[in-house]
């Protein structure tokens, strides 16, 4: 997982640091409904990227989330 | 001679007493003191009897701030409010004749839980168009009355309460002078909270975390900006509580440190147009919130209606009667 993703789930999201790897699922991570909601606005306001929550949600594990965002960064 | 601005001079608040705890809900509804408080940060709320209406609490807020601004008069009232005792006729004639202010301009204002600051800004109107010299403005709900009583997603998150501040002419550069009031609406999210009738209210959680977080830092910027403040010089962030979620959210993304964002969420839930003058009754009452504070007011509400205004926290007269529990509880 990139930095940048685990500084937001860390520090903003206040997610616990010894639970975050990739093979990770949002659940497991623990992300509730508002979390999600909430790293979407924040990946607006970071990055300006839009990815809605229902995108978040589909990742699923937390490595496919952070391609998901890699994807949407870089204009793919 | 109109006034050169309008300086808010007293507050006050009042709550039921009967206290409902996340684990009191959990005998009725399936969810849990965990689910509740994670989601929300709220812990408990404060419900009203039908013996204790949106008037009652108004009229208890109003004195309590009357007496802070050491006055028994004020020349006009605004209740907000969207949860009035009856359809018709509002209830602010009725409790500015409880108040002994017979005669007084009075009347209701239903903006959500921005009321409060739609109220504030038409207040502070009438006082810098010389319709005024004083105006009484309160913000009281029963929202508890709103949600199904069979939904956990909307019955832990609100309580009852009202919450009053006197406001009065005087100038540009003292203290508790309000700044211009930044207020706006927008009908396309109508839906999003709604409820056409008691017991039947619905919420889009995460569309209105959206448009809260948005339109409650953006109309706070501005509302700092209008006076000439960055938002680095705000001492307190009085955001409407709805959830210490979306609050703590707004805080961040304003740059305003945690330390300086009051909250009282956990302890009243959300309480409609009474939330933010409970919040600043209450602050003020156990120090958080002192003279010479920069403070800025956000609220997002139904509608949807949003609005932030700032102001410099003044000197009070007088101290309201808080009692061990909070302000303004009933015996």
């Amino acid at each position: 997982m990139t930095s940048d993703l685990t500084r937001i789930l860390i520090d903003d999201l206040r997610l616990p640091a010894e639970r975050l790897t990739d093979d990770t699922t949002l659940d497991d991570a623990g992300f509730d409904s508002l979390a999600l909601v909430e790293l979407s606005v924040l990946l607006g306001d970071r990055y300006g990227i839009d990815v809605n929550d229902d995108a978040i949600r589909g990742a699923a594990t937390l490595g496919r989330l952070d391609l998901l965002i890699a994807a949407k960064r870089s204009g793919r | 001679m109109t006034a050169e601005a309008v300086v808010v001079c007293g507050v006050g608040a009042a709550l039921p007493s009967r206290s409902v705890s996340n684990t009191e809900l959990t005998t009725r509804l399936d969810t849990t003191d965990q689910w509740i408080r994670s989601r929300t940060g709220i812990v408990q709320r404060y419900v009203a009897g039908s013996e204790l209406s949106t008037s009652d609490l108004a009229v208890r807020a109003a004195r309590q701030a009357l007496a802070c601004g050491g006055t028994e008069r004020a020349e006009v009232l605004v209740v907000a409010t969207t949860t009035p005792d009856r359809c018709c006729p509002a209830v602010a004639p009725t409790v500015a004749t409880r108040l002994g202010l017979t005669g007084i301009p009075a009347y209701d204002l239903a903006a959500g839980c921005t009321g409060f600051l739609y109220a504030l800004a038409t207040a502070a109107g009438l006082i810098a168009g010389g319709t005024a010299c004083t105006a009484l403005v309160v913000g009281a709900d029963r929202l508890a009355t709103l949600p199904d009583p069979e939904d956990r997603a909307t019955v832990p998150l609100f309580g009852d309460g009202a919450g009053a501040v006197v406001l009065r002419g005087g100038g540009a550069n003292e203290a508790g002078a309000l700044g211009p009031v930044i207020l706006g609406s927008d009908g396309t999210g109508a839906d999003l909270i709604r409820a056409s009738r008691p017991s039947a209210l619905r919420m889009d959680g995460a569309d209105v975390f959206r448009h809260a977080v948005d339109r409650m830092s953006t109309t706070a910027r501005e509302a700092a900006a209008a006076v000439g403040w960055s938002l680095g010089d705000v001492d307190r962030l009085v955001p409407h509580q709805a959830n210490s979620r979306i609050t703590s959210f707004v805080a961040r993304r304003l740059g305003v440190r945690e330390d300086r964002r009051l909250g009282n969420v956990a302890e009243v839930g959300n309480t409609g147009a009474a939330s933010i003058p409970l919040l600043l009754a209450d602050a003020a009452a156990k120090g958080r919130l002192r003279s010479g504070h920069r403070t800025l007011l956000t609220a997002f509400g139904a509608g949807l209606t949003f609005g932030a205004v700032a102001l410099t926290w003044p000197t009070l007269p007088a101290h309201p009667p808080f009692g061990r529990k909070g302000p303004g509880h009933d015996q």
